[in-house]
């Protein structure tokens, strides 16, 4: 990703993290945060913390992360993960939610709603995520489905697909703390499609003994839609994220 | 002994899952309400808490496919 392309990414974090902001006033949005397992652990800490209120609560968090693959926890006891780590070619991250692996980096802004109380739906963890990801993009004139999209990486019924082509996947862990529940649903938006997170997914996801077979053709970032769609004001500085 | 099972409320199609995770081994040692297991369904991870105190025998193999209301273990 060269230089004007970061500018780019940064210029589309900031355009979300504005209009999250107009959804859910108070959103955290972190950028870039020093290390890439404490920025994955941050979510678990904000499902803890709102576990801990007594009222129902719905928070929503936007963050980037350093680049780095995040794999689901389970994984870390492979006996094959030490080769796996070996072949990533970046620091690996683990999380609770389940899945496959992704990339973080400046190309890609992470989405994370945690809901308690009243507002969580067991059964159907993504939905309100899904929706909050619709109110995000409708602005900027994306309009999306939620989907399977064969051959992209670490798939499922929920991605968020633009066109056939996967924009944004998604993950959820539930915790349980006696009779009290927290869904913890996030999304991972690409606001920048780079092959290269391919091949570094495929390498490690090999090593573990997962077929892994992607494709680029099966994936767009938002830059890339963005471009094609009539960008709304949002507060963001339109000719920037055209760049 | 106490079962381990699957709330049969989780999620609300039928559909299995598998056995993602035990977070302590057969055999060991577990307190009320500590989470010992992961069950995954549809990416998502849903942790599953011990109904009593005691040893954990468990049934199922992590990978294994599981159904709601399935005993997955039992507490000794």
């Amino acid at each position: 990703m060269d230089a004007k392309d970061r500018t780019r990414c940064d210029a589309l974090f900031h355009a979300l993290g504005a209009e999250l902001r107009c959804i859910v006033a108070d959103a955290t949005i972190h950028d870039t945060v020093a290390d890439p397992q404490a920025a994955v652990d941050e979510d678990i800490v904000m499902a803890r913390q709102a576990l801990g209120e007594s009222a129902a609560m719905k928070r929503a968090r936007l963050w980037r992360n350093r680049p780095c693959l995040v794999v689901p926890r389970r994984h870390a006891h492979s006996p094959a993960i030490g080769e796996a780590l070996a072949l990533a070619g970046m620091p690996v991250a683990f999380r609770k939610s389940g899945g496959r692996c992704v990339a973080h980096g400046p190309h890609v802004a992470n989405l994370t709603l945690v809901l308690t109380g009243d507002h969580v739906t067991l059964g159907a963890p993504y939905r309100q995520l899904l929706d909050l990801l619709e109110r995000l993009f409708a602005p900027m004139g994306i309009v999306g489905e939620a989907r399977s999209v064969p051959g992209s990486h670490c798939d499922g019924r929920h991605n968020f697909a633009v066109g056939g082509r996967k924009l944004a996947g998604t993950a959820a862990f539930v915790m349980q703390r006696g009779e009290r529940q927290a869904v913890l649903a996030h999304a991972s938006i690409s606001l920048h499609f780079t092959a290269s997170d391919l091949a570094a997914i495929m390498r490690v996801e090999s090593a573990l003994g997962i077929d892994a077979d992607y494709s680029a053709q099966s994936h767009v970032g938002l830059s890339e839609l963005v471009r094609m769609t009539a960008f709304a004001g949002n507060g963001a500085d339109r000719e920037t994220c055209l760049a | 002994m106490t079962a381990v099972v699957v709330p049969a409320d989780l999620w609300d199609d039928g559909s299995t899952a598998v056995l993602g995770t035990w977070l302590f081994s057969d055999g060991e040692q577990v307190t009320e309400g500590a989470i010992i297991a992961e069950v995954m369904r549809d990416k998502a991870s849903y942790e599953i808490a011990a109904p009593a105190s005691g040893t954990l025998r468990t049934h199922v193999a992590e990978d294994d496919e599981i159904a709601l209301g399935a005993a997955i273990g039992t507490i000794e």
